[in-house]
């Protein structure tokens, strides 16, 4: 039976109280928002934090707010349900609302958040298990363990980015905010993230992620697809978020990022370069669609064949870019 | 609905069969049959019912839906201790050591017990070694932590492909092995007009009830009370009864409770190791044990529905009739080698010359159970794709290819009105645009069962009590496991007293009240249904004589009907009927007296099934769109309930077509997907538009007629949308479950 261990439970009633706290207990502490990853991982002993420390009384994580400038910033605390029936989004970003809306099922989104989401642990049949089950193959690199069970030759852990939102996020250049104990500061949310299934993102661990600021409307199109064996409630083995900006009819900028097909969002930059300058004509859908296979680098450590998901990154990247049209 | 009282000794005249669905024809015949002495009188197709066959509502389905109804699960006493089984870690070897003392002394440890011995064999991974019971769960794990067992392992074989007796295969997945000569078959083969042979294969499903295993284990004294979610009470008193005295374990009384059960499947026959163990840490901790086995163990240690590879040759004549059938097929079973025979169909080759064989294959597993009609979903696939590939190769419509072979009549008239209702034959004309990216198809496949249920030894009984305050009560001691026995008992002692079905009061499961069988091989309702009708009966008669006495008119003349009971003009409310009870009930106890000696209009259930799936052929993802199914099983007692039993059975057979699959991991023997993120089952976005008519079909056999439903069902849902994969590509798909990867492989192996 999957029980969670004991821990202490924090409320912090600021962002730099939450830092304290996390800097404090050093790699005993982690944040925790909706808890729809965190507390099934503390049951499973990946994460095994002695402290925990709740954002739910953090003030200014709560809310959508549309810039004076016309970015849109989302508290990290913002629930998935929230944000895809929020209206705003749905008008101005239905790219970035479809994903939101793609996410596990209603009752998990009522509880997730888009904070923990962008930060979702990483996935692989070898990981997801019970502490149990790990312990009898003598645990993985990713936790407790020394071999990669998926590769065991790889000096890495091969663990899967599942996250509906991120790779939709990382091709709009959306910004996150994070504070941390110098303050806080903003980078680009491509750089949030790193190609290694258990160091897979850039943050120090006590820094806090505020929000995400989502670029202002303009001429330039997102949209995400996810690919799944059920609609009802799956983790993406192929998530491909796609963002074309156009000047009369023209691709000047193209961002395609391919989830579930690494241990980060992978970009499909041959794919991109083919786009960019060119009109999004049906041909150079198919093209550009057919040089995303290479990027993809798929394991056999989720569902479905491996080889498969990898062919089928063409279709979904195709598609993709259809519906940017 | 008033009848002679007695049945008469020469025998009762009734009319079986069945009248046609949509335009088919009636088929109607008097019978002569007997009724043991004492009997009520059968109903036949002629009899006039208010109840029986109506949609009326599940009778717990407000208390499950509510959360009102108690499961084992949800059992708890003050006091009680929560357990758990400590499981093995390898595949196959010995236990070479098992420290207990250490957890003993654990904080808030009240029991420990040994499961093995030192010396004794491991079987697989998820062996019970020990069990440990503890104040709660967080204890209990602490304290598991603190066992030291020590295995000598051995090489083991999670793959039964992988095994010495393992047949060849080719590059293709087909069976590479020569046939045996068999003149008989080889003659019928050599002399046919079109040949055609197929190698298929399924893999391992499990159960997955939603509720797991387990139960609540209480002693009182030298009386054991236990709650256990099982599909057997009767079985399970007699198995634990058993298990206890081996051990030196006195026990004076032992009851069984089982009045909500989440599921079984054919999994819940045995009390398991996990009921005795609750027993056992129960008697040490002197406290009542809750042992409720979590997902992961329900997925590796409680049984499943094994792989079979199956190869098959069959010739036609040229008028299309089967006359060559030659069947050989391998079970993937668990450790114990036994479990995994598939069945076929033999309606379609009553003409031809046959043969089969059939080897178990035992790999390091938990070994198979029964699971919803054992052998025959994966029997089905092979045979009814095969038939489907054979017709093809004929140049001969599916359809047509089963009306000619097919020698049952019942679904001979099921197959027309199906197709009819399916529309069949535009949808089957259809063809894809080659350049199209979504394909469609159409298949279809047959059902059958074979229980009329039985009387048991000694004979089943259910009582029924009619109180001075006009309730009524069924009780019977076997279980409902979700088919909704409990509605069965309403709807018939409803009938029979003349009441709407929801006055009546059924409570199942309690293994104080009258014994009933298993619920396995679908003879819950067809051997109950009888007794129930017994009991109302002999109730009803004891209550018309009150009524009669009070009224002044002959017995015969009082009626039960409408919610009153009385004689022409002086009809007495139901409720003022029952005042003249007193203060002792009627009680009634009914018996299950054995099936009539005449031969039943039919001996089993007949059903077929029609699918429609959509490729997407950009990529191999395969969406199930619209299935109907054609199901007898004998007279429907309870028509929503059947319904919902064969919709249950169509979605879990798309699941089985499409999803499910056991992952093993060849090097640990461990199961890779032994959770439902990843054991993946239809979910309710990806189900089809389903319809399902229920066709009642008075076989005769008893008073009632019920026939089994719980498996039928079942066998033709994941042919018939093997078959509907067929026609949409062109090229057949042999091996479930339909994975998108496949269907891509298979599209590129096309011949264009």
């Amino acid at each position: 039976m999957l029980r969670l261990p004991t821990f202490t439970y924090h409320r912090p009633k600021t962002a730099a109280e939450a830092v304290a706290i996390a800097s404090e207990h050093g790699k005993q502490a982690m944040y925790v928002a909706g808890g729809t990853d965190l507390y099934p991982n503390m049951k499973r002993r990946h994460q095994t934090p002695t402290q925990v420390i709740s954002l739910q009384d953090v003030p200014g994580l709560h809310a959508v707010e549309v810039l004076p400038d016309g970015r849109t910033a989302i508290g990290a605390m913002v629930t998935l349900t929230e944000l895809e029936k929020h209206p705003h989004l749905l008008q101005h970003y239905p790219g970035f609302a479809h994903a939101v809306r793609e996410i596990s099922t209603p009752l998990l989104r009522n509880m997730g958040t888009i904070g923990g989401n962008l930060l979702l642990d990483t996935r692989c049949s070898y990981y997801d298990q019970g502490h149990e089950w790990r312990e009898s193959i003598d645990f993985c690199m990713k936790k407790d363990g020394a071999i990669c069970w998926v590769a065991p030759g790889s000096p890495r852990c091969w663990a899967v980015q599942s996250s509906d939102t991120v790779p939709v996020v990382c091709a709009m250049e959306a910004d996150v905010e994070l504070v941390g104990n110098a303050g806080t500061r903003t980078q680009k949310a491509g750089d949030l993230y790193r190609d290694d299934g258990i160091q897979y993102l850039t943050k120090k661990p006590e820094e806090l992620l505020t929000r995400l600021v989502l670029p202002a409307p303009g001429t330039w199109k997102a949209s995400y697809l996810k690919l799944r064996r059920r609609d009802t409630f799956d983790f993406p083995i192929l998530g491909v978020g796609v963002c074309l900006w156009f000047e009369g009819g023209i691709i000047t900028k193209a961002n395609i990022r391919l989830g579930g097909a690494g241990s980060y969002a992978i970009p499909a930059s041959d794919s991109e370069k083919l786009l960019v300058g060119q009109k999004l004509t049906d041909e150079l859908i198919a093209a550009a669609g057919a040089a995303a296979m290479k990027p993809a680098r798929t394991m056999d450590n989720t569902d479905q064949d491996v080889y498969w998901r990898k062919k089928v990154a063409p279709v979904f990247v195709a598609r993709a870019l259809e519906a940017c049209k | 609905m008033s009848y002679e009282p007695k049945n008469p000794r020469d025998g009762v005249e009734i009319t079986v069969g069945y009248r046609g669905l949509g335009g088919q024809p009636d088929r109607l015949e008097k019978r002569t049959v007997q009724p043991a002495e004492g009997d009520a009188p059968p109903w036949d197709a002629n009899t006039p019912f208010a109840v029986v066959g109506t949609d009326v509502d599940r009778t717990d389905g407000i208390a499950k839906a509510s959360g009102r109804a108690k499961y084992a699960y949800d059992i708890t006493f003050p006091g009680m201790l929560q357990a758990m089984i400590l499981r093995s870690t390898v595949a196959r070897g010995v236990l070479t050591g098992l420290e207990l003392d250490e957890a003993r002394k654990m904080p808030g440890i009240g029991a420990v017990v040994a499961l093995k011995e030192i010396g004794n064999k491991v079987r697989f991974v998820g062996d019970a070694i020990a069990a440990v019971a503890g104040t709660t769960l967080h204890a209990v794990r602490d304290a598991i932590e603190k066992i030291r067992a020590t295995y000598e392992a051995e090489a083991h074989n999670v793959d039964f492909l992988q095994l010495p007796d393992a047949p060849m295969l080719g590059i293709a997945g087909d069976i590479d092995d020569e046939w045996p000569a068999d003149e008989n078959v080889d003659g019928a083969l050599a002399a046919a007009k079109v040949t055609h042979t197929g190698t298929y294969r399924t893999e391992v499903q499990t159960h997955s009830s939603l509720e797991t295993h387990g139960g609540v284990a209480k002693w009182n004294g030298k009386d054991l009370e236990v709650w256990n979610s099982t599909q057997a009470t009767f079985g399970v008193r007699g198995e634990l009864a058993g298990a206890l005295k081996a051990r030196g374990i006195e026990v004076e009384s032992l009851t069984v409770h089982a009045e909500f059960i989440g599921g079984g499947f054919g999994s819940k026959f045995s009390a398991g190791i996990e009921a005795l163990a609750g027993c056992l840490l129960a008697k040490e901790a002197n406290a009542p044990v809750k042992l409720m086995l979590d997902r992961f163990e329900e997925h590796t240690c409680t049984g499943n529905r094994p792989s079979a590879l199956m190869q098959v040759r069959a010739g036609l004549d040229d008028k299309g009739t089967i006359t060559a059938w030659d069947w050989r097929s391998f079970g993937g079973c668990g450790f114990n080698g036994g479990g995994g025979s598939v069945a076929v169909p033999n309606y379609y080759t009553s003409q031809a010359k046959k043969r089969a064989s059939h080897k178990e294959l035992a790999m390091d597993t938990d070994p198979a159970r029964p699971m919803r009609a054992p052998g025959h979903p994966q029997g089905w696939f092979g045979a009814e794709l095969f038939l489907d590939e054979l017709a093809a190769k004929a140049g001969i419509d599916p359809l047509e290819f089963r009306l000619h072979n097919d020698d049952q009549t019942i679904r001979q008239d099921q197959w027309r009105f199906g197709a009819e209702r399916f529309g069949w034959q535009k949808a089957r004309a259809r063809t894809n645009d080659p350049k199209a990216r979504y394909w469609h198809g159409v298949g279809l496949a047959s059902a059958r069962w074979g229980t009329l249920g039985n009387a048991g030894r000694p004979a089943h009984g259910i009582t029924c009590r009619i109180h001075q305050d006009g309730t009524v009560e069924s009780r019977s001691g076997a279980q409902d496991c979700g088919p909704g026995l409990k509605t069965v008992m309403a709807i018939i002692t409803a009938e029979e007293l003349g009441l709407p079905a929801e006055r009546v009061k059924a409570v199942s499961g309690h293994t104080s009240d009258p014994s009933g069988p298993a619920s396995g091989g679908s003879t819950t309702t067809p051997s109950l249904a009888p007794a129930v009708r017994h009991s109302a009966w002999l109730a009803r008669q004891q209550l018309v004589e009150l009524v009669a006495k009070h009224l002044g008119v002959p017995e015969n003349q009082v009626a039960c009907t409408g919610g009153k009971v009385g004689a022409g003009t002086a009809m007495l409310p139901w409720n003022e009927a029952c005042k003249l009870i007193g203060p002792n009930p009627i009680e009634a106890r009914g018996k299950r007296f054995d099936n009539y000696k005449q031969d039943p209009f039919f001996r089993g259930v007949c059903g077929c099934q029609f699918a429609e799936v959509e490729v997407d052929t950009w990529t191999g993802i395969v969406r199930t769109t619209r299935m109907l199914a054609i199901q007898d099983c004998g007279v429907v007692i309870a028509k929503k309930l059947a319904e919902s039993q064969v919709l249950g059975a169509m979605i879990q057979g798309v699941s089985y077509a499409l999803h499910e699959q056991r992952i093993m991991d060849r090097t640990s023997g461990r199961m890779l997907n032994g959770d439902f993120l990843r054991y993946k089952i239809t979910g309710p976005k990806d189900l089809p538009q389903l319809e399902c008519i229920m066709h009642t079909v008075h076989n005769g056999h008893a008073n009632t007629s019920a026939a089994g439903l719980g498996e039928p069902p079942s066998v033709a849902a994941p042919a018939a949308v093997a078959n509907a994969v067929f026609h949409a590509l062109g090229v057949p798909l042999r091996h479930l479950p339909i994975t998108p990867d496949k269907v891509l492989a298979a599209l590129a192996n096309r011949k264009v």
